[in-house]
């Protein structure tokens, strides 16, 4: 029976060390403007750098501690056949390279490079790139706490000679004898000139540590990404960097050495001394941050809410058309409980983004699309409209339209990107944004009552007028206190911007529309139908004007949504003309 | 009376209403093709507006007929106790058109760029160029925007008239070939043509070709604004220069700081320390992004910077002097307040 238990223990231990020392996972790292958990900041850059990965925190253990071993992996993702040819690697089903073949090939082909004109081509050549930069950066981030490769302790002249000369030299044993050696180094190729083999022997070794020093050093300078030692200024760096600007506090010894007994450790297979001394890095990185926000973002993360909203929606969809067709009471219930779910979700998304960034959920057009459909489903079920089935289903097929139009506008599902300087203000966003943004649901749901008019009847024109009058409210004033914001940063009220002049075009399209009735002869059919097709107005002004790319407001230019806003204006066109024939043929 | 009556009618504004739709949705599209710049120039700032040769009444032009209506419709309305938040908003938008139509044309822009530790007093225009020509002690300022090629500037006090040979707004550069006129200078290899215009009228190259006829000699040169080059020919000098002006105070800078977003090279605040000094005296304050400083009917925002690593950056400040500035808040004010009683008094209304 010990026997089985010891084996148990063992087979239990060596599969928790064929993935990561727990520790590990959570050493906090600064990654754009805030702190993570190593693991989701593994996730968020083999996400953003195209590393296919299972474990992705296993992939970065891999990048730092064995470096040789990990660029030998085939995870870097080329889809792109025309990458591929041009790089001159061999197609493969799984599209995945490694990225010691990929420097080797980019290293055939570097003169190609320069000559290719910038376009989609260079960019996806680019994208490759960087993905093999990242990799090379990662893996540099603990090499100074390594072993030389090709350097015992009798290369190395005595005077450098630490105390304790049991392990081989590392970078960081002779970093205080740096400025010396090469400056001796220096000095021999003055007296000796360039040939080693004329050097005495002393010297011989002196500029050959030298060299080995520069050439760890200058790899060493691109790796910036792991930043886990505190510098004097209190902004996190990577270690190459605090050991290559000097930069660090008294403290910065301390972070060496757990860093240096990890890498040893590592080496020598110590599972427990290395957990341990990443332990003792988790516990020197865990101050002046909220440990409860980094648990939040790892959460966050880990169930990408976007993708569960996404299928939670198409089940709403399923459910609901089902409850139409069958009339069947539990595929209703079964609705209503996922749309609960749904709204629930969404809120607490936006929430735990709130919370993470310390601003309104509205910096992004994607988060828009995210508080624009929140708010739309919460009033839909604090209005009770969801009582009818028709509702019920516009409101699922509508959030997973916006879901999906979310998800192809973030790079990945999770983005959370800093804001530049002007749109840092917590006053301006909550005031403007989320008034406009309220605004652009107040006018998707006139246009979704006008639809519901048309096509059941069931609601009046006074009450989609209603919704109009709301929408203007705060789509005028949300516009106008956007007027506000630019003289504040930009020194003017109102440049007609293209931003700006799909707001008003909005205003003025819903102002229109409610004037009519007090001046012309017009059929409440028609209102409807124009009331109808605020929907389109809405998508030329939220998004279509972002496509243009001119104009100040250039953290909201989009690309790649062209075919998708000219397909919704067709459809929505034809759907509106489909209505209106529909309605009047009824009436008549 | 029938006229009265659909001029403060809101017939007028349905009527009205798709136009300044259809201009906005075309002024908006051409910014594409030719700037934000020329685009508000053409098509929101026009009482003309010139379609394939065919002239159309410009946005400016609907505006006043929209204000006219606003106004005649304000007046004449009874001012009921049920509809006096949608009056309100009607006389907030009257407020709001006003100053639209009147801020192109009594305010001015441009930007003061200043090294830490040094002062200005000089406003430079973005967009504005001027050819300037010094005879002796005086100076003569030409609006580059309003020469055009074959024009002839003449002075009773110059000893010689100048011919304008070739002018661009944004100028294409080539070699010149055999010339008829006898050129000097850069103009000798440099021939200007104009070309489309840039997409930011800042990254405009505006430039200019003339002769100098004095005594049937005749000299030509050339200038372009991104070489501010003076020509010197005896007494007199030539320039081509981004339009400048001397503001009624100083602005010394003190300090410029930029905040980074922890871990990146990401700005995540720009802070200009300055000193403004006028008649009155000085004062110490601060611009940051969103937080302007006003001095007067001049207004100072944080554009900028220049070399923020370096020990010395340049910070830009964009600088507005505008007499109207607090139009559009009070007419914002009173827009959202008749509007929310509106939507609040019809919804009471509805229950």
């Amino acid at each position: 029976m010990m026997r089985f238990l010891t084996l148990c223990f063992l087979l239990i231990s060596s599969y928790s060390w064929a993935e990561t020392p727990p520790s590990w996972q959570y050493l906090p790292v600064a990654y754009e403007g805030r702190t993570l958990h190593l693991k989701t900041f593994a996730k968020l850059t083999t996400e953003k750098y195209d590393i296919e990965t299972r474990d992705a925190s296993k992939w970065l253990f891999d990048a730092v501690f064995s470096p040789e071993y990990s660029a030998q992996q085939k995870n870097i993702l080329i889809k792109n056949p025309e990458v591929i040819s041009f790089l001159r690697l061999k197609a493969r089903p799984d599209h995945l390279y490694s990225p010691k073949e990929l420097s080797q090939h980019f290293f055939n082909v570097k003169p190609d490079i320069e000559s290719i004109q910038e376009g989609p081509f260079k960019q996806a050549i680019q994208r490759v790139q960087m993905s093999l930069n990242f990799h090379h950066d990662i893996s540099e981030s603990f090499t100074a706490f390594f072993a030389f490769a090709n350097l015992a302790w009798v290369d190395v002249p005595t005077e450098f000679h630490p105390k304790d000369t049991s392990n081989p030299p590392r970078f960081v044993d002779l970093l205080k004898h740096r400025a010396d050696i090469k400056q001796t180094a220096k000095q021999a190729a003055i007296t000796y000139g360039p040939n080693f083999s004329k050097y005495p022997v002393h010297l011989q070794k002196m500029a050959y540590l030298s060299f080995i020093m520069d050439s760890l050093a200058t790899q060493g300078k691109g790796s910036t990404s792991l930043r886990i030692i505190p510098s004097a200024s209190g902004q996190p760096i990577s270690p190459w960097k605090s050991i290559l600007d000097a930069e660090g506090t008294p403290q910065r010894r301390i972070y060496f050495k757990n860093i240096e007994i990890a890498a040893t450790a590592h080496k020598n297979g110590h599972n427990a001394a290395l957990n341990k001394a990443l332990k003792n890095l988790t516990i020197l990185n865990s101050k002046g941050f909220s440990k409860l926000k980094l648990h939040v973002e790892s959460l966050y993360h880990a169930i990408s809410p976007l993708t569960l909203l996404l299928i939670f929606s198409a089940i709403g969809v399923a459910l609901s058309s089902g409850a139409i067709l069958s009339q069947k009471t539990l595929l209703n219930t079964a609705s209503t409980i996922t749309l609960y779910g749904i709204t629930n979700l969404l809120g607490l998304t936006l929430l735990a983004r709130m919370y993470i960034l310390a601003r309104p959920p509205v910096g992004t057009l994607f988060e828009s699309i995210l508080f624009v459909t929140f708010v739309c489903l919460a009033l839909t079920l604090y209005k009770g409209w969801h009582k009818h089935m028709a509702a019920m289903l516009t409101a699922f097929v509508c959030s997973f339209g916006l879901f999906l139009l979310a998800s192809a506008l973030a790079e990945t599902n999770a983005a959370m990107p800093l804001l530049t300087a002007v749109l840092n203000t917590q006053f301006w966003l909550t005031v403007h944004v989320l008034c406009i943004t309220t605004g652009y649901a107040a006018c998707l749901l006139t246009s979704l009552a006008a639809h519901g008019a048309l096509l059941t009847g069931h609601i009046s024109l006074a009450r989609v007028r209603m919704f109009a009058v709301w929408a203007v409210f705060f789509t005028l004033t949300g516009t106008l206190l956007g007027g506000v914001w630019a003289d504040q940063s930009w020194g003017r009220f109102w440049g007609w911007d293209p931003k700006e002049n799909g707001a008003l075009l909005l205003v003025l399209w819903l102002a229109w529309c409610l004037h009519l009735p007090y001046s012309l002869k017009i059929s409440k059919t028609m209102q409807l139908t124009l009331f109808a097709a605020t929907s389109i107005i809405v998508a030329i002004s939220w998004f279509g004007v972002n496509m243009l790319g001119v104009g100040l407001h250039s953290y909201g230019f989009t690309q790649g949504i062209a075919l998708g806003l000219i397909s919704f204006v067709v459809l929505q066109s034809l759907l509106l003309i489909y209505l209106y024939k529909r309605k009047r043929f009824h009436e008549a | 009376m029938k006229i009265l009556t659909f001029i403060k009618s809101p017939k007028l504004f349905t009527i009205l209403a798709p136009c300044f739709m259809v201009y906005l949705v075309l002024g908006t599209l051409a910014q594409k093709y030719i700037g934000l710049h020329e685009a508000t120039g053409i098509y929101f700032y026009g009482w003309v507006l010139w379609m394939h040769g065919i002239p159309l009444p410009g946005f400016l032009s609907l505006s006043v007929v929209l204000l006219i209506n606003l106004t005649l419709f304000s007046l004449t309305q009874n001012w009921k106790q049920k509809t006096y938040g949608l009056m309100l908003m009607h006389v907030g938008v009257i407020g709001l058109m006003l100053s639209m139509i009147f801020t192109p044309f009594w305010s001015k822009e441009g930007y003061i760029s200043i090294k830490t530790g040094e002062q200005t007093n000089t406003l430079t225009s973005y967009f504005e160029k001027n050819f300037i020509v010094k005879l002796a002690d005086q100076t003569w300022s030409f609006d580059h925007k309003t020469l055009s090629k074959g024009s002839l500037l003449t002075d009773k006090k110059w000893p010689f008239e100048i011919r304008i040979l070739e002018h661009c707004k944004n100028c294409k550069i080539s070699m010149r070939g055999e010339s008829k006129y006898n050129f000097e200078g850069m103009g000798q290899n440099m021939s200007l043509s104009p070309q489309a215009l840039e997409l930011k009228a800042e990254e405009n190259l505006s430039g200019l070709s003339f002769s100098v006829i004095q005594k049937n000699q005749e000299k030509a040169y050339t200038l372009i604004d991104a070489v501010p080059l003076s020509i010197h020919m005896d007494e007199a000098s030539f320039q081509l220069v981004k339009r400048m002006e001397a503001l009624p105070f100083t602005v010394t800078l003190n300090r410029f700081k930029k905040t980074n977003y922890s871990a990146t090279e990401m700005a995540k605040a720009y802070l200009s320390d300055i000193t403004v000094k006028d008649e009155t005296g000085s004062k110490r304050a601060a611009i940051e992004m969103n937080s302007p400083l006003s001095i007067g009917d001049y207004t100072l925002y944080q554009s900028s910077v220049i070399g923020s690593n370096s020990d010395t950056p340049v910070s830009v400040l964009a600088a507005v002097h505008n007499p109207l500035k607090e139009a559009p808040y009070f007419a914002t004010g009173l827009i959202a307040f008749g509007l929310l009683a509106h939507a609040l008094q019809k919804g009471r209304h509805k229950k």
